[in-house]
């Protein structure tokens, strides 16, 4: 399972997503492809949105601890890394 | 509507809103920073002040390194997650807390207990975690104290075969309580990667229901589950990592090195996958 979340997306990638994801809400998608798929939909995604879009990618992977995050441009909650797990920094003490 | 707006929102913890511990997390290590609860989560601050707030029941333990410090609520709440928390020194020796977990109920427990206070089932428990080690022989007549000459002989085979692999020098196993230091490098990520896995095991047996402290194979030791249990995966997890990483670390020890190789090769091979499953195996149906 995939969920994006963006900020804003050009019209042509978020016209191409609708390829694989529905859209409940504006700029939030959802797909239930598989792995090996979702590699090439991400890298797609990565590839075609300017700095700008704010994107969030969420993956379901199948080992431990069972999900990834990718995150692009304005992130507005850095992605933290502790011992290989991913968390958010919720609040940046020194910067 | 005043009401509505007084009721708080809680969710209570209990064993249905709690993954197994196969889904889980192993552990993550914390060191120089504060853990406690705010809005019902736990949050970790570390020294310099980045905030994280931890999905505390998705990880099976959590190891507190040397500069932390912890709320007692926050201890409540963790535990009550069963999420195991061990306080590690420096010199890697673990201290535990244990909360009284809620997706355990006492069955197995009991099970455990009639098993190894039988003499003949004891040991029938312990051939058959002896049988994995040893595919090739036959154990079924053997007695616990032969099973425990060959595992001797086994392991320290192993090591010198590690050793040879790897091109490392090794004047065998050395373990000094309170004096980690002293011990070559080989024996210093032995040591270390050990109690990580007592850790974890001791945790993970703690939420299967059983008790770490009725062991089989050992005995008179503080948790001889626990050591019955690492005698199974330790030469993947911890003797062939402390030779491989002496070999790559050249001579200068890091414990966060240590952490993240043992770690990474925990997730690899399904440790938390695997417990349950061996622990079944080693008891029988």
């Amino acid at each position: 399972m995939v969920v994006v979340i963006a900020n804003n997306l050009p019209p042509a990638v978020r016209g191409r997503m609708k390829l694989w994801f529905v859209e409940p809400r504006a700029n939030v998608f959802v797909s239930g492809i598989k792995d090996s798929v979702a590699e090439g939909v991400i890298k797609y995604l990565f590839e075609s949105c300017p700095a700008n879009s704010g994107l969030l990618v969420m993956q379901r992977i199948n080992k431990a601890p069972y999900y990834k995050i990718w995150g692009m441009g304005d992130p507005k909650h850095r992605i933290a890394e502790i011992d290989g797990l991913q968390l958010i920094f919720e609040k940046l003490g020194m910067d | 509507m005043s009401e509505e707006k007084n009721k708080r929102l809680f969710i209570k913890i209990n064993r249905n809103n709690l993954p197994q511990v196969k889904d889980k997390y192993p552990f993550i290590y914390l060191e120089r920073g504060r853990l406690e609860i705010d809005d019902s989560s736990v949050k970790w601050i570390d020294s310099e002040a980045n905030l994280v707030r931890l999905p505390i029941a998705m990880l099976n333990a959590i190891l507190l390194g040397p500069g932390t410090s912890i709320t007692h609520e926050a201890v409540k709440v963790i535990t009550a997650s069963n999420c195991m928390i061990c306080w590690v020194g420096e010199d890697s020796m673990l201290f535990y807390a244990v909360g009284q977990s809620p997706t355990s109920d006492t069955r197995n427990m009991r099970k455990q207990m009639e098993l190894a206070i039988n003499g003949k089932k004891r040991v029938e428990v312990a051939r058959r975690m002896f049988s994995r080690r040893f595919p090739q022989e036959n154990v079924s007549q053997k007695s616990l104290k032969e099973l425990m000459g060959m595992e001797g002989l086994r392991v320290r085979r192993l090591y010198e075969s590690k050793a040879k692999e790897y091109g490392v020098g090794w004047k065998g196993r050395q373990y000094t309580p309170g004096k980690f230091e002293l011990g070559d490098l080989t024996n210093q990520i032995l040591t270390s990667s050990n109690a990580a896995l007592y850790g974890i095991l001791t945790s993970a047996i703690y939420s299967l229901g059983y008790s770490p402290h009725v062991g089989f194979v050992h005995s008179g030791s503080p948790l001889p589950f626990v050591y019955d249990m690492a005698d199974l995966y330790k030469e993947d997890l911890c003797i062939d990592l402390a030779f491989s990483l002496t070999y790559e670390m050249g001579g200068k020890y890091n414990k966060h090195r240590v952490v993240e190789d043992f770690r990474k090769r925990v997730i690899q091979n399904k440790l938390l996958e695997n417990i349950g499953k061996d622990i079944t195996m080693a008891l029988g149906k």
